[in-house]
């Protein structure tokens, strides 16, 4: 972690794509969530294991908070909002795995989260409203708010992005410069701080998409 | 820093993948699982929600009946109680009667007793009163009072019809207390002969049961005078009386 840089190097190339070190860690991420939950569920009971808890809880969590903001069924948002949650939890505390970078810490991971969040939002919008009533969405509450609406959509996008991967970064530099001041115990409590703000990031990014994608099917009113 | 379109797409098509894939590995069965628990838990509740639904009705039930039991048991007691009650009316209705009878019987019993004893004493004290009357008269059984009595019983005969007179027969018993001596029969034998005639038989006996008196016993007839019958007139008058 004491190479502190804002590029993330290219490890190689397949065909004309270049491979990340940020991708080759989601590829761990997602091989290490795919694993874990198909471990946990292949032998699913009516009286649950320590195991097959901790993942009900955390479905049920999800479900928790997804019912909370856009009181309905969460099952539809379940596993887009789901997934956003447990994968940039699983990329917030990856560093504590030594050698590991986030994920998160790129624009490139936490774009492409926004970019999702954003088209889902409008396919579910749309499917859910229809391309009139949910276009006509952006004339309230009058036509002359068209471009402010629109630039909204963009705003938020991009503060998803960039509070996200501005978070996760800061935290990274912080701590490359303490273990380049203060050698290797300093920064162990903000390495357990670390913890704490790779979590609430995940929850916070999980919870203003839920609102974005609630707004869009016209659960709660659009911001 | 710049952003890499390839490296954007790619880390997208990632997440996406990600989503299919824990969908199918997270999501569904583990919703499935609990859908089914919480279908289970649904089940379990809604029989246990009838079981306590069939408890309460039988104790609905149970409380009822014992409601009836109740009701029946008083009716039956109060039913026990009139016919108790008719029993002991009854019984003391019985026991009066008998007691009435009883006492009826008593009474009866005593007064027979007592009309007997009456009787008895009557008895004993008319015997007394003849006993007394005999020991008072018998002294005077003298010569003159057979002759008064002679006196007497020829009057008698004179007094009978004379075809009845002449009916009497040949003999005649002459029965007297006290016992006649000779100059006595001698004087009878005169009085008789003279209302008899000379051809009848005459027999002298002394007879105590007279106590004092004569009797002439003809075959057909007995005139007679005796203080006897005097005290038995006497004895059935007083036995009357009492």
């Amino acid at each position: 972690m004491s190479d502190v840089t804002i590029e993330i190097p290219v490890l190689f190339h397949l065909g004309p794509v270049p491979i990340g070190l940020e991708v080759v860690t989601t590829w761990g991420v997602m091989a290490v969530l795919a694993l874990g939950a198909w471990l946990g569920t292949r032998r699913l009971t009516l009286r649950p294991g320590a195991w097959q808890t901790l993942l009900e809880a955390v479905v049920a969590m999800v479900e928790g908070f997804i019912r909370d903001v856009i009181g309905r069924d969460p099952q539809p948002l379940l596993p887009l909002v789901g997934t956003l949650f447990l994968y940039i939890a699983a990329c917030n505390l990856s560093p504590l795995i030594p050698g590991v970078k986030p994920p998160t810490a790129s624009l490139h991971t936490t774009a492409a989260l926004a970019l999702v969040v954003f088209f889902s939002v409008h396919v579910l919008g749309i499917r859910t409203q229809g391309v009139r009533h949910y276009l006509k969405g952006y004339l309230e509450p009058f036509p002359l708010f068209l471009p402010l609406n629109l630039l909204g959509e963009v705003t938020r996008t991009f503060a998803l992005m960039v509070r996200l991967c501005g978070n996760i970064m800061s935290h990274e530099l912080v701590l490359a410069v303490l273990v380049g001041l203060a050698g290797l115990l300093v920064p162990i409590p903000f390495m357990a701080l670390g913890i704490l703000v790779g979590l609430v990031q995940a929850y916070i990014f999980a919870i203003l998409a839920t609102v974005f994608l609630g707004a869009a099917i016209g659960a709660i009113e659009r911001g | 820093m710049h952003l890499d379109p390839w490296t954007l797409a790619l880390q997208a098509v990632n997440f996406l993948v990600l989503v299919w894939l824990l969908r199918r590995l997270l999501y569904q069965p583990v919703t499935a699982m609990v859908a089914q628990r919480q279908a289970l838990v649904a089940k379990d509740f809604a029989e246990a929600k009838a079981a306590r639904d069939q408890a309460e009705q039988a104790r609905l039930e149970i409380a009822r009946r014992l409601d009836g039991i109740a009701g029946e048991r008083q009716q039956q007691m109060a039913a026990a109680r009139l016919e108790i009650e008719a029993e002991r009316r009854q019984a003391l209705e019985r026991t009066a009667a008998e007691a009435a009878a009883a006492a009826e019987a008593q009474r009866r019993s005593l007064e027979e007793d007592r009309r007997v004893v009456a009787a008895a004493l009557g008895d004993h004290v008319v015997d007394l009163a003849v006993d007394l009357a005999g020991r008072l008269l018998a002294p005077l059984g003298t010569p003159v009072v057979a002759a008064a009595m002679l006196d007497v019983l020829c009057q008698r005969l004179a007094a009978l019809p004379p075809e009845r007179l002449g009916s009497l027969g040949d003999s005649v018993e002459i029965a007297t207390m006290p016992a006649l001596d000779a100059p006595a029969q001698g004087m009878w034998r005169e009085r008789l002969t003279g209302l008899l005639g000379p051809e009848i038989a005459m027999d002298f006996l002394a007879d105590d049961s007279l106590v004092t008196g004569a009797e002439l016993r003809f075959a057909g007839m007995i005139v007679g005078f005796s203080w006897r019958d005097g005290l038995a007139q006497a004895k059935t008058a007083m036995t009357v009386a009492i």
